[in-house]
């Protein structure tokens, strides 16, 4: 077992699955009259869509759940063609000691609607021996012909009694402490996503063994409040050269994502002092911008376009 | 209106065409005879700025030809190829005037995206019933020898000094710039036989006015990649022509990627309104959308849109004039990219080592990087075992 504790306290059971019983109970129930339909899982990152694939697979087979499933992921393979041949060379070989064997499909939503359609047809192929499970962040991103052949699990996020129950369970294992505000910045941080939080605890826990807030905010590689107002004002007072070196600066040596950086820009637009109208204005810009960034834009080109766009704002004087 | 004296002073009949006349006088006999001639295609071979293009122009003007044209800006996959021709030469030209078609520049078709394309253009030039004419510099190129069994090959030679130094003095009379003789046979000598290059090094050192001596001449450098950069910004930051602004990058062979690099890079620097900033920043962002799109897609057209949004776009944002900068900025993003190149590299490699052990992607495998650096420092016991483990080496 590695030492990384997203994995030592993945859970092995679908009962010990956090925060999701609606979905793990219904797999629980395909797992014991060995039976199972294509599945979809949607939801956002760190909330036990691949934990659960996993939990079930070693439900069904038990001791042989490694070589009865297949984990493959559509963002990492280059086109259709190789998840196609995978897939195909995998649902070839006899189940071992079961009717079907799953074929784990993460980030379904990363392939294009044509490779979906092909995607679809291979489905439809092995389906006497396989059983797909497809995991995605956004449904609608998946065709309206493979959502129809699977079942829909949504996960949703998971509340904040789960997740700190799970991280004080995890902390009392290992020997470490979470202050009450140490354990209130986690929360807020990771914004339901377990994986995100554990993460962040155990990089704390390598600095201290008694984690308070400071700690985790140091963890946390996220854009501090006053970094996000400095380039707003720079933008806002038509310094925007600096602004945009700024911007760099941080995404650069921190390796901030673009989603990150516009959340944090977000929160600052929402106390800036101009009036209603201007205000609406921004968020619908902002919108806009991170809009274009989802579309395959580049996350900094698209953030300094707005950048330069926030200079255009009347400021109260 | 701003026009770029490279159009501005293009050549408007066959008589005004200079050098290289016994190759001209060639091509115009096998134009005029084509009917007759045993090769239903020429291959004009030359240096870059020697007036191949402009040649075969003049001729279907003279002898009232339309151009069916593709040149290395076009994508010229096979299938594009068989679609554009099978399109356009089948149609009937209105008033019936004949068609020449021009395959331009043929050594910039190679590689992935083009594959298959000099087998198309040998059948167009087996079965034509119109006469074709081809360009090409570098004897060497796939796509030359693939055809030049079956062509009429012409050669050009590069335009002589005193021929070039004639041209751009005339120029000088006709913009009424003084510029002294020994800086002019500079320049011309400079463009080492390329007519284009010389009228725009001519151009460029006259819009920055003031002291034109030898050192500036020097100054232009050589005619390199961020030469053509530098080129294309100095014209879209200057003009107000849409036009003007898409051609400015045509030809050049320069990536639309890094180019759209240099845009951003330098156009919050040259336009100085906040207004213009951001309306010049609306079309990046929006070339740059469509730059993700040919990725996602794998659609190159969308190159055109790109390529035209960040040149006629930004030039069209502006309402103040350009502070017309002498130098301008490298690229911060090429220039980090190129710094960390190595670790990126690496990076990746762990992604792949690390992603099968958590289950996840690649993509997701990133976020552990902080966690597992933060061990190396702090636990290296720790971290040895981990890396013997899954190979990981952050």
């Amino acid at each position: 077992m590695i030492d990384i504790w997203t994995e030592k306290y993945r859970p092995d059971k679908l009962d010990d699955v956090v925060g999701q019983k609606n979905i793990t109970d219904k797999l629980k129930a395909f797992a014991k009259n060995k039976t199972l339909p294509h599945c979809l899982f949607a939801g956002t990152a760190g909330i036990g869509k691949t934990t659960s694939a996993i939990a079930l697979a070693k439900d069904l087979y038990g001791d042989r759940w490694k070589s009865n499933l297949m984990e493959t992921n559509a963002s990492d393979e280059r086109g259709i063609d190789v998840v196609r041949n995978k897939i195909k060379d995998f649902a070839k070989t006899k189940p071992l000691g079961a009717d079907f064997k799953i074929i784990f499909l993460d980030e379904s939503d990363a392939l294009t609607p044509q490779a979906q359609q092909a995607l679809r047809r291979t489905m439809e192929k092995y389906t006497n021996s396989t059983r797909f499970i497809l995991s995605c962040n956004y449904s609608s991103k998946i065709i309206p012909p493979i959502q129809s052949r699977c079942a829909v699990f949504r996960f949703g996020k998971i509340n904040n009694k789960d997740i700190s129950d799970r991280l004080k369970y995890i902390c009392d294992e290992e020997g470490v402490k979470v202050t009450d505000d140490g354990m209130d910045a986690l929360l807020d941080i990771s914004e339901g996503d377990l994986r995100k939080a554990v993460n962040i605890l155990q990089s704390a826990s390598i600095t201290t063994k008694i984690i308070d807030k400071d700690t985790i905010y140091a963890m946390a590689a996220m854009l501090k409040p006053e970094e996000v107002k400095e380039i707003v004002k720079k933008a806002l007072e038509n310094d925007f050269l600096g602004a945009r070196k700024q911007l760099m600066d941080v995404m650069i040596s921190r390796g901030l994502s673009g989603i990150d950086v516009i959340k944090a820009i977000h929160r600052e637009i929402l106390i800036l002092d101009v009036d209603a109208m201007e205000k609406a204005r921004l968020i619908d810009l902002l919108g806009e911008y991170e809009f274009r960034i989802v579309e395959g834009g580049s996350e900094d080109i698209q953030i300094e376009a707005f950048l330069a766009n926030l200079a255009l704002t009347n400021i109260k004087k | 209106m701003i026009l770029m004296w490279i159009h501005k002073y293009k050549l408007k009949t066959l008589e005004e065409f200079i050098g290289n006349e016994s190759a001209v006088k060639s091509l115009i006999n096998w134009a005029d005879n084509w009917k007759n001639e045993k090769m239903k295609a020429v291959l004009i071979m030359g240096p870059t700025g020697s007036g191949k293009t402009t040649i075969t122009k003049l001729i279907a003007k003279k002898l009232n030809y339309n151009i069916v044209e593709t040149n290395a800006s076009d994508v010229r996959s096979k299938k594009a190829l068989e679609t554009f021709f099978g399109q356009s030469l089948n149609q009937q030209s209105l008033f019936y005037k004949g068609k020449i078609v021009l395959f331009d520049e043929i050594d910039g078709i190679s590689g992935q995206n083009d594959r298959g394309a000099p087998g198309v253009i040998k059948k167009i030039i087996e079965t034509s019933s119109h006469p074709i004419i081809l360009t090409g510099t570098d004897s060497g190129s796939s796509a030359v020898k693939a055809i030049k069994k079956i062509c009429k090959i012409i050669k050009f030679e590069k335009v002589d000094t005193d021929i070039i130094q004639n041209l751009l003095k005339n120029i000088c009379d006709l913009e009424k710039v003084y510029i002294e003789d020994k800086i002019i046979r500079a320049i011309s000598r400079h463009a080492d036989g390329d007519i284009r290059a010389a009228i725009n090094d001519l151009e460029t050192l006259a819009i920055k006015g003031t002291d034109i001596n030898l050192d500036s001449v020097k100054g232009i450098g050589f005619r390199d990649s961020k030469r053509s950069i530098e080129n294309i910004l100095k014209i879209l930051f200057i003009t107000n022509d849409a036009n003007i602004a898409i051609e400015s990058m045509d030809n050049l062979g320069v990536d639309p990627g890094e180019m759209l690099e240099w845009v951003r890079e330098n156009m919050p620097r040259e336009y100085t309104d906040k207004k213009d900033i951001a309306k010049a920043y609306e079309f990046i962002s929006r070339a740059d959308i469509f730059k993700g799109r040919i990725t996602r897609m794998q659609y190159y057209r969308f190159m055109v849109y790109e390529i035209q949004l960040m040149t006629a776009g930004v030039a069209a944002s502006k309402s103040e004039k350009p502070r017309n900068l002498k130098s301008y900025h490298f690229p911060t993003k090429i220039a980090v990219m190129a710094r960390t190149m190595f670790e990126r590299a690496k990076n990746k490699t762990n992604a792949k080592a690390l992603s099968p052990h958590i289950h996840t992607s690649t993509h997701v495998a990133r976020e552990y990087f902080p966690l597992i650096k933060l061990m190396k420092e702090k636990n290296p016991e720790q971290y040895r075992r981990l890396s013997e483990e899954i190979g990981v080496n952050i």
